[in-house]
């Protein structure tokens, strides 16, 4: 089986450059923490309160440093809890400001969802029994639009909320 | 026997009968899920609400059903029957098992979209848990699988036979690549379908009370990717021992494409978590593993690009064409069989790139479920893998039925495939930069909480519409062929373009054939990537989830 | 050890085929995987 010394400099050439987008992802993943979503702790669908994350006054934005916020949200068909307002109006923004590191932590009561920050790198499966989390820094001002990006039924559309960054 | 003899010499109608039988099921599968595809881009626009209530996602379901795991399926089967056919032989004991396997599928087929239509199973292709679908879905399902087993077995036992009767010759090589095909579709198809008997039907039927949601989600990506490949390969083989012959020119390396199919096998099953990457649940060390041997998938493909451009420039220049890009000029654009075939190549370029960053581990959270993946495999699938299959038809179905292409017919598939083409680039592209700008697949008409960033995705959405409305044409033109190569065309004899090696090529190293030898690698690859996660999985279990009817509008 | 290896080499049509319009085709095919991944790259790291 011989191979065309063209085709040994092709191979080596695609090779190469596999390797270092591997190198480029295995580098920020396992040096700088950038994996993508892959939180492993469980939970008891059923019974989500029972998480302190996921209490009803937990849920929503709460500063917990200086430029440090979390954002908790239980989601359900076709919804994201992301707690109330002071006038108990169900919130559906979340205004952080430019620069600012949001820990965003979800769970699904009934099926699998999705949550994504679009725009963003905020984009994550949601799915019963475990808990997603991912931390992000908002680089850039705008409004960001969340939306259910995986089928979680006839009103799967009807399932968003907001992201605003100022 | 002299190959281009037996390429001229019809099947027996018995043989032709049967191959043609899956041909009817993948037009009409076109044609039905291509309008469901027409539809969705109507409701996507905004402009268009369907008729009688009918739900978004019950036509999404069938076009994904129809299109991604029927269409396909059917076609695939049908075409390696005839190659097997063409190259080893088919026995009439062998055929009526064939026979039993087109039947079962078939019912599968009608049971799985029946219920989809009656709304009994809103739950797309994908069927994720605990969205609960009716019981007859899920069984429709498993019919088809274990009907394609049916034929995969059919396919070793006539290879199995054709070896006996010439011992120590090796394989031809179209009958090799059926079998890599086949083993990978039965190693890969056993774990939908353990999910599919042993969580979904028992949970669905109400026997058990609760499914185990990342386990079935596992499964089902364990077979998934693999899936992709089963459609792609059929392609590949056409690519390497096909289309040589109908520009004129031999095989490249048959070692080289045995080589490459080998590697396809080895590397297409251990990467189902790139699909998963943003799932919580699964340790992301696990994760990128898997991204490392997806990225292992991509060398074969890169070998595919080689010889393909090596099989025209060689032939171009035995022809006589000796300036650096002259065989490029002097390849057959007029014949459809080629150029369908090609269109496909090309959009395998911006699609294979496309797959490599969707694969790259943490910049999945770039494109993962936005509308971009949707724009990336109907370049892979509805493009390469289609138009190659188009391509393939062009000579099948009338070798089939004892007709000719005519000059008139190969122009209305030049005028079908640059449709296609135009059609493709403005839906595909669309959906791409959509995707990047974060619009969402798989979603109904909505405004969301509007804002700009709303109105920018429902711009490209109106893009795809018109994209949609053009492939569609070329859909109906598609059909129009078919019914034409099938019943009206001249009778004569239509090629069954097998290329054949050089004469002085050098001798295919004998371990290439070594079934047991990859059969080996490939599971012990797979017990590699999968077994540690696995148990994880299992071990970290939540407690599991029951049947969820009510979202998908089940009373 | 080295001498037999040598010994086995056949010059074959295979190897002394000219394929250079091969080689600038795949090559630009290469650096354009290249170019589409780091661009892709970079919107990652800018969001």
């Amino acid at each position: 089986m011989h191979l065309h010394k063209y085709e040994k400099v092709w191979l080596t050439f695609g090779m190469a450059s596999l390797i270092i987008f591997l190198l480029v992802i295995g580098f920020a993943a396992f040096w700088k923490g950038t994996h993508p979503q892959s939180h492993l702790e469980t939970i008891d669908q059923n019974n989500v309160e029972a998480h302190d994350s996921f209490k009803p006054e937990n849920l929503g934005l709460t500063e917990v440093a200086d430029g440090k916020y979390k954002v908790n949200i239980v989601a359900s068909a076709f919804n994201y809890d992301f707690g109330v307002d002071k006038d108990e109006k169900p919130v559906k923004t979340i205004r952080v400001p430019q620069g600012s590191t949001v820990l965003f932590t979800i769970t699904s009561k009934d099926v699998v969802h999705g949550f994504q920050v679009a725009g963003t790198n905020v984009n994550m499966m949601v799915e019963p029994g475990h808990i997603s989390r991912y931390e992000a820094v908002m680089k850039n001002k705008g409004e960001f639009t969340i939306v259910c990006n995986e089928y979680c039924g006839i009103g799967h559309h009807q399932m968003f909320g907001k992201v605003e960054v100022y | 026997m002299d190959g281009t003899e037996n390429n001229l010499r019809l099947f027996p109608k018995k043989d032709a009968r049967l191959y043609m039988s899956f041909m009817y099921v993948t037009f009409v599968s076109l044609l039905v899920g291509g309008l469901m595809g027409l539809l969705q881009t109507f409701v996507r626009s905004g402009k268009f609400t369907l008729p009688f209530n009918i739900n978004y996602y019950t036509i999404l379901t069938v076009h994904g059903v129809i299109l991604g795991l029927v269409l396909t399926t059917f076609f695939i089967i049908g075409f390696q029957f005839a190659l097997m056919g063409k190259t080893v032989g088919i026995s009439d004991k062998q055929r009526n098992v064939g026979w039993i396997s087109f039947w079962m599928m078939l019912v599968g087929t009608v049971m799985a979209a029946v219920t989809i239509l009656v709304g009994q199973a809103n739950v797309l292709y994908t069927f994720y848990a605990p969205l609960a679908a009716h019981p007859a879905f899920y069984i429709g399902l498993a019919l088809v699988i274990v009907g394609s087993w049916i034929s995969a077995f059919t396919n070793f036992r006539q290879l199995y036979v054709w070896k006996k009767a010439h011992k120590g010759e090796k394989s031809p090589l179209l009958a090799f690549m059926v079998i890599i095909n086949m083993l990978m579709w039965v190693i890969a198809s056993l774990g939908v379908a353990v999910s599919v008997v042993i969580q979904f039907i028992p949970w669905s039927l109400g026997y058990t009370e609760t499914i185990n949601v990342l386990v079935s989600r596992t499964l089902f990506w364990y077979f998934g990717h693999p899936l992709v490949y089963f459609w792609l390969l059929p392609a590949y083989m056409a690519w390497y021992a096909i289309i040589p012959k109908i520009i004129g020119g031999k095989l490249f390396s048959d070692s080289l494409a045995r080589l490459a199919f080998i590697l396809l096998l080895l590397f297409s099953i251990p990467v189902g978590f790139h699909h998963q990457l943003t799932e919580p649940g699964i340790d992301p060390t696990w994760k990128f593993i898997q991204v490392v041997l997806t990225m292992m998938v991509v060398v074969p493909s890169l070998m595919t690009a080689f010889s393909i451009f090596a099989t025209f420039e060689i032939t171009g220049r035995k022809k006589g064409f000796s300036s650096l890009f002259g065989w490029f000029k002097k390849l057959p654009w007029g014949d459809v069989r080629f150029f369908a075939p090609f269109v496909g190549m090309v959009a395998f370029i911006p699609g294979g790139i496309g797959g490599i960053i969707n694969a790259s581990h943490q910049m999945n959270a770039l494109v993962h479920n936005t509308i971009w993946v949707t724009g990336h495999f109907h370049l892979t699938v509805a493009t390469t893998v289609l138009l190659t299959y188009f391509g393939i038809a062009y000579w099948l179905v009338p070798h089939l039925t004892g007709r000719r292409l005519t000059k008139q017919i190969n122009k209305l598939g030049i005028i079908q495939t640059i449709i296609w083409t135009v059609g493709m680039t403005i839906m595909s592209t669309a959906m791409h930069i959509q995707g990047l700008l974060g619009g969402p697949r798989r979603s109904a008409y909505s405004q969301y909480a509007g804002g700009e960033q709303v109105d920018t995705w429902i711009g490209y959405q109106l893009a795809q519409a018109v994209g949609g409305t053009i492939l569609f044409i070329g859909i109906l033109l598609m059909i129009y062929i078919f019914i034409k190569l099938t019943f009206f065309a001249p009778r004569g004899v239509e090629e069954f373009p097998i290329a054949a090696e050089d004469e002085d090529a050098q001798a295919t190293p004998k371990i290439l054939e070594n079934w047991y030898l990859w059969v080996g690698i490939t599971i012990a690859l797979i017990a590699f990537a999968y077994t540690i996660p696995m148990i994880d999985i299992i071990k970290h279990s939540p407690p599991g989830s029951v049947p969820f009817k009510w979202p998908i509008g089940r009373m | 050890m080295t001498k037999k290896h040598v010994s086995n080499k056949v010059p074959t049509p295979e190897v002394s085929s000219n394929l250079k319009g091969t080689f600038i085709m795949v090559m630009i095919l290469g650096f354009l995987m290249v170019g589409a991944w780091f661009g892709a790259y970079w919107l990652f790291i800018s969001r």
